[in-house]
């Protein structure tokens, strides 16, 4: 049991839900000695895992109590192919290194990267994205779509919506979508998705869809500079969400789009996407990195593509850039930031 | 604009009749004479489960054509190809969306004019609705010449690079 040895272990822990196993259990259970158990602990302790230690009593796991095993999330599993295979890990640079660098060895579609942990989670060109251990869903997809790379770009929203409705289905909240990529909570940001594949003129063979969402994060997790910006749906339901359970409805919804959308159909998706994006019938500011474009988000294009009515009347249609709904705070200093908790706070 | 349509749609028809070979292709032929006679910068066509949409690059202010619209730019592309030794190829863009050629802002860039490429290098990440497509230059050879700068919107093969072959 050498390699798999703490992924074993952590397996039989979380089984106790919170209850204690002795060290003895656990080296008879899987015949090794007391001394191999508790170097495989002091592991899994370093990766990230919070093992309580407690005298004639054992160990027991309290965070995360929903670790992300293969296995784990395999029992919650309805769909046909994505997820079927899934590799975890406690700490990774970024789910979506690891899934280029399987892609590179061979790997096929559906098979899904997940991490409790990654010490540099990225968004869009660089930016940074939180993502504190065993608190959230840090994943990549690995997808071979084979279509245009003009429908591959549609795979983002498909996603986001994709992911509204796993949440929707497990936790009982309803996030909105703010085009293209984000889910939000209670006007703080809940998920996003980033998709990373190498250019072909005519057929996507490879892409990596990348997801990130905070599930149990409480306040305190995030850094104070997405403090005021982030929410998790524990912060805003009181409620613990099993992760895994989580996982496997975005996988379930999100295979039901992608088959259709792989034959072009984009309709389901997007009819539940008009009802969820918050940015339709608002005033917009879209920020590209040479010109701005002011106006009201008043559709959803049929290729996705968000479409902007400028005071003149003439309809843009926008497929790049940082959406910013008017009156929504942009890079806020420190002051205005604790301005807004307060006024928030008086709000409710 | 219904008026203009309705005149198209006879075009079209005509068309059709005429050549029974790709009768899509003879309706954007037909649809671009008509923009060029009416200096027309932008036109929609839909008929029976096809839509075509044609917009003119210049003054567009980076504003992206409509998914259909790739017969303007290739076209475009064919023409400059001839004026050029066959040692120096471009690297077109696959879709529409924001050129970059860093992989952040405080990153440095993937290509340099001057700089060796090899088949899998990567030279810039075009982005459509965060989705980030790098860009590899495919032949092994020499950046000559970026004709975007970072930042700018590009068009469906659109030529974002051009490479002398080594």
């Amino acid at each position: 049991m050498q390699k798999a040895a703490g992924e074993k272990i952590l397996e039989l822990l979380a089984a106790q839900a919170g209850a204690y196993v002795s060290g003895q259990a656990l080296a008879q259970r899987f015949k090794v000695s007391r001394t191999f158990i508790w170097k495989q602990l002091a592991k899994l302790r370093d990766a990230g895992y919070k093992i309580s230690s407690a005298r004639k009593k054992g160990y027991c796991l309290l965070r995360p109590v929903d670790p992300l095993l293969p296995r784990l999330i395999t029992e919650h599993l309805r769909t046909r192919k994505l997820g079927r295979k899934i590799v975890c890990y406690p700490l990774v640079t970024s789910t979506m290194d690891v899934a280029a660098e399987l892609i590179a060895k061979g790997e096929r579609e559906g098979t899904v990267v997940a991490a409790e942990s990654q010490l540099r989670g990225r968004g869009r060109q660089g930016r940074e994205w939180s993502s504190a251990h065993g608190m959230g869903l840090w994943l990549s997809v690995i997808l071979e779509p084979r279509v245009s790379p003009l429908l591959a770009s549609r795979l983002t929203l498909t996603a986001a919506s994709a992911m509204a409705e796993a949440v929707e289905a497990v936790c009982d909240v309803s996030p909105q979508v703010k085009w293209p990529n984000d889910l939000y909570l209670d006007g703080r940001k809940l998920a996003g998705v980033l998709t990373e594949m190498s250019g072909e003129m005519d057929i996507v063979r490879h892409l990596v869809l990348g997801m990130g969402i905070n599930v149990n994060s409480k306040a305190a997790e995030f850094p104070s500079t997405l403090r005021n910006q982030a929410t998790s749906i524990y912060m805003v339901t009181g409620r613990h969400t099993d992760r895994r359970v989580l996982l496997a409805a975005f996988l379930r919804y999100f295979e039901r789009y992608y088959s259709r959308l792989k034959k072009g159909d984009l309709q389901g998706m997007l009819a539940g996407w008009r009802q969820r994006e918050m940015t339709l019938g608002r005033k917009v500011v879209v920020k590209r990195p040479r010109q701005e474009l002011k106006g009201v988000a008043v559709n959803l294009g049929e290729d996705g593509a968000l479409i902007v009515r400028r005071r003149d009347g003439v309809e843009e249609r926008v497929y790049c850039g940082d959406v910013i709904i008017d009156g929504e705070r942009q890079t806020p200093n420190v002051k205005r930031r604790m301005s807004n908790v307060e006024s928030r706070k008086h709000g409710r | 604009m219904t008026a203009k349509k309705k005149v198209i749609k006879k075009r079209a028809v005509k068309a059709e009749k005429k050549k029974a070979g790709n009768p899509d292709l003879v309706v954007v032929e037909d649809i671009i004479s008509i923009m060029d006679k009416a200096g027309l910068v932008e036109i929609e066509y839909e008929r029976k489960g096809l839509f075509i949409g044609l917009r003119r690059s210049e003054g567009g202010g980076g504003v992206a054509p409509v998914a259909s619209a790739s017969v303007v730019p290739v076209a475009k592309a064919e023409s400059a190809k001839q004026e050029r030794p066959s040692n120096l190829v471009p690297i077109i863009s696959p879709m529409v969306g924001t050129f970059y050629r860093a992989p952040s802002p405080e990153a440095a860039p993937f290509a340099e004019v001057g700089g060796e490429v090899k088949p899998d290098s990567v030279v810039c990440i075009v982005e459509a609705m965060k989705l980030m497509n790098e860009i590899k230059a495919e032949v092994n050879g020499r950046i000559v010449k970026i004709f975007l700068e970072n930042g700018q919107p590009v068009e469906y093969g659109q030529e974002m690079f051009l490479v002398e072959k080594i």
